[in-house]
């Protein structure tokens, strides 16, 4: 092997391994931002079977209810925003506001007891119970996702990598899960 | 379930005429050590070591004397097997014989009576439902014993429940006629079947069982290093495994569990200990029945959980 093999062999490996190394991150980015994309369209299908279920629990309990106006408007309301929604920061803010409306709702319930007792009330209240531990297990994985991507995005050498093509933290969104109505695991 | 001490005097009240017992009982020995001492894993680089360390501080003569080094070394260790484990076993078994062979099918029957179960001292589960599981590789020995079967009334979804203690193994014999065998899985080996099946797969530290599984990272560190779990549902896994499930699960991390959810059947394996197994109790000359209490406790907190987890599949 003559020394201009190894002068260019030398040159190639220079070269040639940084590149890789960045080819090999910014495809990591690119998987890890997916992933957050993908997890935070989940929370959204989750967060929208909520939404749909809010006018049946509304009918539900103004059957029952004739004083609680104000707290079924409201939920009423949030719900029909929250599907106007422009952006995600929007809509996880009404769904927040969203469950602290129904918790209004389930309080008022609790002074109910032929509608606590219903069938339709139990059958609704069970379907929304499954929503939200949907909700909350689809919240782990976004935030999981994001903790994973921003990880990569302030360690090095990824973050030098971050910088040359923009890559961003993402943000936690704080999603609201009425823990109330969740199962509860039993040890 | 019972009591513990309902369990505990039942024990008494059958044994406490037992002379044979007593008399083996008084030659019981607590074993010093429960598992391989972790300082055997330097044995293989121990000549190498040896080896250098003579070159290095006595030159190559010193050579000659490591095979005399090694000879006493290996008789040190020998001795302090024999010390540790072979005399504590031997001085023990009788005792535990004797509570194998009288009294270990009426106390599981006295801690299973509000079940609908059978138990079988010499059975074992079958190669098939073994096989079906895909936990574990080859294999060309298998035996096993204390085959339980429980059925457990559940809603609409009723669980089948059976397990054994299970050895098994792959014996080698090469072309010069040496033989060695390595153990597959030593341990309790069971499933949980109940009537509706999911289109959930999960498995937990069974690497590679599911191709195109996705690896489930949770929030818990000490979690993820404990059980790496896989599953084609990433949603459902964790709706699954809650915090307060994943703290439960870390009560019993160490111990080498396997776990797999697919179609209609939960397979665990939990290597190490057998089920049902006596022991020496701590303060006193005696046989220690207590495992049985926790390990039938083990099964019944796990059916429950298990009840649960369907709750939310379905």
């Amino acid at each position: 092997m003559g020394p201009y093999t190894i002068v260019f062999l030398f040159f190639i490996l220079l070269f040639f391994v940084p590149v890789l190394i960045l080819v090999g991150i910014y495809n990591k980015f690119v998987k890890y931002k997916n992933k957050v994309a993908e997890s935070l369209s989940l929370v959204d299908v989750y967060l929208k079977m909520r939404f749909d279920l809010v006018p049946n629990l509304v009918e539900v309990v103004k059957g029952y209810t004739k004083h609680e106006k104000e707290v079924l408007e409201k939920v009423v309301m949030l719900r029909n925003l929250s599907t106007k929604a422009e952006n995600e920061k929007e809509k996880i803010n009404l769904a927040n506001q969203l469950v602290d409306s129904m918790k209004q709702i389930f309080v008022v319930v609790e002074n109910y007891p032929d509608l606590k007792a219903s069938n339709l009330y139990s059958n609704l209240f069970k379907e929304l119970s499954e929503i939200e531990e949907k909700i909350a297990a689809s919240r782990r994985f976004y935030n999981s996702n994001v903790n994973s991507y921003n990880t990569l995005t302030d360690t090095f050498p990824s973050n030098v990598v971050a910088g040359m093509f923009n890559f961003k933290r993402e943000e936690l969104f704080k999603i609201e899960v009425n823990e109330k109505i969740l199962p509860q695991v039993k040890l | 379930m019972k009591s513990k001490q309902e369990f505990l005097d039942y024990y008494k009240s059958l044994t406490e005429h037992d002379t044979e017992l007593k008399e083996r009982e008084k030659t019981l020995v607590k074993p010093k050590l429960t598992e391989k001492p972790k300082f055997l894993i330097i044995l293989p680089f121990l000549v190498p070591i040896m080896a250098f360390a003579a070159i290095a501080f006595g030159g190559f003569e010193l050579l000659a004397v490591l095979p005399f080094l090694m000879f006493f070394i290996f008789i040190g260790l020998f001795v302090f097997l024999i010390i540790n484990f072979a005399i504590p076993y031997l001085k023990n078994y009788r005792a535990f014989k004797i509570i194998n062979d009288k009294y270990k099918e009426p106390l599981i029957k006295f801690l299973m009576e509000d079940k609908i179960y059978s138990y079988n001292k010499k059975e074992y589960i079958n190669k098939k439902d073994f096989n079906k599981s895909k936990m574990f590789g080859y294999y060309n020995r298998y035996k096993g014993e204390d085959l339980t079967t429980v059925y457990i009334p559940n809603k609409n979804n009723d669980l089948f429940l059976r397990f054994s203690d299970l050895t098994v193994e792959e014996h080698e014999t090469d072309k010069d006629g040496k033989s060695s065998t390595h153990t597959v899985f030593h341990g309790v080996f069971g499933f949980i079947e109940f009537s509706k099946t999911y289109d959930l797969s999960l498995s937990i530290n069974c690497n590679g069982w599911f191709s195109g599984n996705e690896r489930v990272e949770l929030e818990s560190i000490e979690f993820n290093k404990n059980y790496k779990v896989h599953s084609n549902d990433q949603i459902l896994s964790r709706v699954i495994l809650t915090p307060k499930r994943m703290e439960y699960m870390m009560k019993y991390k160490g111990k080498h569990s396997k776990i797999i959810l697919v179609g209609n059947r939960i397979y665990f394996a939990f290597a190490g200990s057998d089920m049902f197994a006596p022991s020496v109790a701590e303060h006193a000359q005696e046989v220690s029945v207590d495992d049985f209490y926790e390990d039938v406790k083990n099964m019944n907190d796990m059916i429950e959980q298990v009840k649960q987890v369907l709750e939310v599949l379905d």
